[in-house]
């Protein structure tokens, strides 16, 4: 069974368009051309769908870079260490 | 520019304003784009808005327009869907016209379904959100009513082509006490109005007041001899009272201004907007009351000459007051040009 990380790491793979080899969990959202407003509605969508939580539209636009969709998944008691 | 917009789209005009600001708008797209200034190198100003310089939609089909004016930043193209030559139209969007549409469509929806977030329901795949470079048209449409969102729920599968995420659906109506639907015409009627829907999403539906915002076209609908009152009563059937359905007509070559059908029947142009309706063959401006070409004027549209174009959909203009209330020219659609190419996006 997939890890809520592998997830978290295939979601931001398909939202964005990323290559494999484009992907690190430190990534900024500076740093994805794909991360504009439809891929902030995208994001949300995508995390709604993958784990049950659906971002409000200031939690959505608020986010800057994968840490801070670990923390915001963290913070709402899903478990992203493994 | 644009001030026009710290009104309410349907509040008093400035008409003068609305010319001045327009003619600017021409006159940075004459500077800035050469295959539009080779089209109209002529022009200096106008003294009406029928005087301003338009391009018909099809050329959008065959030159991809771009105005590279100082600060402004290109993003994605806006793409119509296919239409019957496999062509569809490309809109250059740029960073400040989005930010004007993002208000211009907001404040339209806002006037017909109200400013309170509540959760979205939208008839197509989450998929077609991932596109490099790029937005579709339908997709376009949905984004628009983001805003008003407090969820959002993509309710199709590409995959499994016959299968509707009632669960999804479920989850997003219990706890809201109301509810917003967009999808194309079509699908609006063949998935929901016509869909399988369990009886827990029924049960659902009638305590919530619904708004059901579709555009996209009756063509589909016509050919089943399903005429738009009965795709109302089919929506409206189940859900509780104050609900709406609200057809909405909008070119992706008017990318940010929508007109949402009144509840008189008419199409009303938001003050930062204007339509001229122009005879077939003379091109000359025509009054309220005879029909002809419709063209479209607005002041957000910055990244490419898309802000003044004539139409193959045809129309008139109504006049006197509106008994819904809202100010401001309207219009009634009446159709395609014939022969006019199919398109997959406007409402006709």
């Amino acid at each position: 069974m997939m890890s809520n990380r592998a997830k978290l790491r295939q979601l931001m793979l398909d939202v964005f368009l990323l290559d494999e080899h484009e992907f690190r969990f430190d990534l900024r959202r500076s740093e994805i051309d794909t991360w504009d407003s439809l891929g902030v509605v995208s994001l949300a969508v995508g995390i709604h769908q993958t784990f049950g939580y659906h971002p409000t539209p200031e939690e959505a636009t608020g986010l800057a870079g994968v840490a801070d969709v670990i923390a915001l998944l963290e913070g709402r008691g899903i478990d992203l260490a493994g | 520019m644009t001030a026009l917009l710290d009104a309410p789209p349907y509040a008093p005009r400035d008409d003068a304003r609305f010319l001045a600001e327009a003619s600017a708008l021409t006159r940075a797209h004459l500077a800035d784009c050469a295959d539009y200034a080779r089209i109209w190198p002529d022009f200096m100003d106008a003294a009406t808005v029928e005087d301003l310089p338009w391009l018909h939609v099809g050329l959008f089909k065959q030159i991809h327009f771009r105005t590279a004016s100082p600060g402004l930043t290109h993003q994605r193209v806006l793409r119509s869907s296919a239409t019957t030559s496999g062509t569809s139209s490309q809109v250059a969007l740029d960073d400040k016209s989005s930010a004007l549409q993002a208000r211009s469509s907001l404040a339209i929806l806002q006037d017909f379904v109200g400013a309170e977030r509540r959760p979205l329901i939208v008839l197509d795949d989450a998929g077609a959100l991932r596109q490099r470079g790029q937005i579709a048209a339908r997709v376009a449409a949905a984004l628009s009513l983001v805003p008003l969102a407090s969820t959002t729920t993509f309710a199709l599968d590409a995959t499994r082509p016959d299968h509707t995420q009632w669960s999804a659906i479920a989850a997003a109506l219990s706890g809201a006490a109301s509810f917003l639907v967009y999808g194309f015409t079509w699908v609006l009627w063949q998935r929901w109005a016509r869909g399988a829907m369990p009886d827990d999403v029924r049960a659902l539906l009638r305590t919530r007041r619904g708004h059901f915002v579709h555009s996209g076209g009756w063509k589909k609908l016509e050919a089943e001899a399903v005429a738009p009152e009965v795709l109302e009563h089919a929506l409206l059937d189940g859900v509780a009272s104050g609900s709406q359905v609200i057809d909405f007509y909008g070119l992706v070559e008017q990318n940010g201004v929508v007109f949402p059908r009144c509840a008189a029947g008419a199409r009303h142009v938001p003050r930062w907007a204007q339509i001229v309706v122009r005879d077939p063959w003379s091109f000359a401006a025509l009054p309220p009351g005879q029909p002809g070409l419709l063209q479209f004027i607005n002041v957000l549209a910055h990244g490419a000459p898309y802000h003044s174009v004539l139409t193959e959909d045809l129309g008139q203009r109504i006049a006197g007051d509106c008994s819904c209330g809202r100010g401001g020219p309207r219009f009634t659609l009446l159709g395609r040009v014939p022969r006019a190419e199919l398109r997959g996006c406007a409402n006709v």
